[in-house]
């Protein structure tokens, strides 16, 4: 469950950056065009729905004291990967969200 | 005059940040590792074997203090658990001071390990920083109140952090890539920062503000009066412990269980025992279970959690102490803390490095104080920053190379500490800048990498008992000797690359003006790329 919170955080903010002005040239390299205000808006709530899909996975597997502690923590390490991600391998940023939630809804339905 | 409000806040965020920012960088190396304080202690004395469980060594502490002290009118046993291999005797004759005493927590025998602070060091100099006794604790506060002015400040200096979060361009400029991790890393650990600062100032909250305790009311009513450990006129026998020990064993089981008996008023007419249970699943520090013993009887006076009586003062401060502390936290989100912790730690690391990359260009126009002070603060800089690394790894060598037996050997380990960073100092003085921070870091990295040679050859068995039984906090801990030795290999190349790639640096530079942070400051930086250390 963990592990399932963690990378819906980690969608929750590579949405948020798909939708932000200094992120456009990997929003380009993806899609082949930049996001127009619609898509925008609907990155970041997409990327709201995550987020709080995180807390509740997250409050889910800790209780939710220790899992609002563990949601700001996983929300700082989901930024600094993409930031990291992003700089370094910007193709590998947004296969990685995907990936990890299909493996991480698999780890939580078979355990 | 500072003339806006921004410029005033960019003020203080530079000078808050510098000031203290080298304190603050060892406090928060130190403070990062004392998440892993018994498994810590458990390298360092690796001798100690095994723990068995918390009832076990309630039996055999029980058994100690009757041998040690039948007669002393308070005990204490702080018992092991899974991750702490430690149980420790403390007791108050009738007259005297606390005597103490580590056991072996599994045979109950005098403890044979190494004399050797261990993961406490850390734990100790992250709030007391081998200062005599109120004075460590006040300069840690007084830190603390900077790191959060730094950080409230920082938030109106990088505005624009918000609008290029998770933006980092590395390579370009040296100021540029330092500014933006500085941002990325500030906006990111901002609620951790937050959290870790204002508690440290809460945790001490009667230190640092003694008079709040007289002016409010108090939220409980008045404790009744402490016994004063004078002998009593006649001696009332106690209640023997292993009966409540069972007790206790029944309510919480073996595994999550009693972390700390104590017996106070033993021989008196008011004798109690009170077990606590270690905490697990509540953040707050007085979110433990306690059972309360007639110590006379033996009978089962109370169960109830500490937080039960408390009122709203003693609950958030329950709630910030736990939260600094984050016993709570299992394993995953250990480690995941341990992360944010390094994160910090480097954020600490690039506003310092940044502040000399600003002041560079205008080096030439400065008079000899301001060049003296720019010298002074680039050999700090690498004496706190890189220098930190090679005492720390000098603790852990002198820990597996003085002899087991040397007289003072715990003392001797921390000297060893103190007498590495002394030295660093003395190099970075001596050496040029680019060439200090490469040594420096280099001299890490090979400290580190090598301590699990050093481990193998010194204590080889225990290595290997540690490998057969799969013991994750020891093998944990050598492997991320050899990946912190790596990473400081990384930097100690990354300076050096930079120090001979100025041309390449040059290009992008324009791009970066209209961002960069601040003030008349920044004017010079794009045009002129300034490498991190030459």
């Amino acid at each position: 469950m963990s592990w399932l919170a963690f990378a819906l955080a980690y969608a929750g903010v590579a949405l948020f950056a798909l939708a932000m002005k200094a992120h456009q040239n990997t929003h380009r390299a993806l899609f082949g065009h930049a996001a127009d205000s619609r898509q925008c808006r609907a990155f970041r709530c997409g990327g709201t729905a995550l987020l709080l899909a995180a807390a509740l996975a997250a409050t889910h597997a800790f209780g939710w004291q220790v899992g609002l502690v563990a949601w700001c923590a996983m929300l700082t390490a989901s930024g600094f990967t993409l930031t990291q991600l992003l700089a370094y391998a910007p193709r590998f940023t947004f296969a990685p969200a995907g990936g990890l939630l299909v493996s991480a809804l698999l780890v939580s339905i078979f355990s | 005059m500072k003339n806006s409000f921004r410029q005033s806040m960019t003020w203080l965020h530079t000078w808050a940040g510098l000031l203290l920012g080298w304190v603050a960088y060892a406090i928060f190396v130190t403070g990062t590792a004392s998440y892993f304080r018994p498994e810590i202690t458990r390298w360092m004395q690796p001798e100690v074997a095994g723990h068995g469980t918390p009832i076990d060594a309630a039996r055999l502490a029980a058994r100690a203090l009757e041998e040690r002290a039948a007669t002393a009118p308070r005990w204490f046993a702080d018992l092991p658990d899974e991750r702490t291999r430690r149980l420790l005797l403390l007791w108050q004759p009738a007259a005297g001071r606390f005597q103490n005493e580590s056991l072996d927590p599994a045979t109950g025998a005098k403890s044979t390990a190494r004399p050797s602070m261990g993961g406490e060091f850390f734990y100790r100099f992250h709030f007391q920083l081998l200062l005599p006794h109120p004075w460590g604790r006040y300069t840690a506060g007084l830190v603390a109140l900077a790191l959060f002015v730094a950080l409230l400040t920082g938030i109106v200096a990088h505005r624009r952090f918000f609008a290029d979060l998770f933006l980092f361009r590395p390579g370009r400029i040296a100021l540029r890539s330092w500014l933006d991790f500085h941002n990325v890393a500030g906006v990111l650990t901002l609620p951790f920062f937050l959290m870790i600062s204002y508690s440290a100032l809460v945790i001490f909250h009667n230190l640092y503000l003694p008079w709040s305790a007289k002016l409010l009311p108090p939220e409980k009513p008045a404790v009744t009066a402490q016994a004063s450990p004078s002998s009593p006129t006649a001696w009332i026998a106690p209640a023997p412990l292993d009966p409540m020990i069972d007790e206790a064993a029944r309510r919480w089981g073996t595994a999550h269980s009693i972390h700390r008996i104590e017996a106070s008023d033993r021989g008196t007419a008011r004798a109690t025992v009170i077990f606590t249970r270690s905490e697990l699943d509540s953040v707050s520090l007085r979110g433990r279970d306690q059972l309360k013993f007639d110590g006379v009887t033996g009978k089962l006076l109370d169960d109830r959690r500490l937080s039960a009586t408390d009122g709203p003062g003693r609950s958030v401060h329950g709630i910030f102490y736990g939260l600094h502390l984050a016993r709570f936290a299992g394993p995953l989100l250990r480690s995941l803390l341990f992360c944010l912790g390094l994160l910090g730690t480097a954020l600490i690391a690039s506003g310092l490095v940044m502040w000399t990359l600003k002041r560079r260009p205008k080096l030439a126009t400065a008079g000899a104080g301001g060049r003296f002070a720019f010298w002074l603060v680039e050999r700090l800089n690498v004496t706190a920053i890189a220098g930190l690394f090679v005492a720390i790894a000098a603790l852990f060598w002198a820990n597996r190379l003085l002899p087991v037996d040397l007289p003072s050997r715990l003392e001797r380990e921390i000297l060893c500490f103190l007498v590495a960073w002394a030295a660093m100092l003395v190099h970075a003085c001596a050496r040029r800048t680019p060439a200090a921070w490469r040594e420096q870091l280099l001299l890490a990295a090979a400290l580190f990498i090598l301590l699990p040679g050093l481990d193998a050859l010194t204590a080889g068995q225990h290595l290997a008992a540690a490998g057969r039984t799969f013991d994750l906090a020891y093998l944990g801990i050598e492997t991320f000797f050899v990946v912190l030795g790596a990473s400081l290999a990384i930097a100690a190349g990354k300076v050096a690359r930079r120090v001979t790639s100025e041309g390449e640096a040059r290009e992008g530079g324009a791009r970066s003006a209209s961002t960069l942070h601040a003030n008349a400051a920044d004017s010079a930086a794009p045009s002129s790329p300034q490498e991190v250390t030459s």
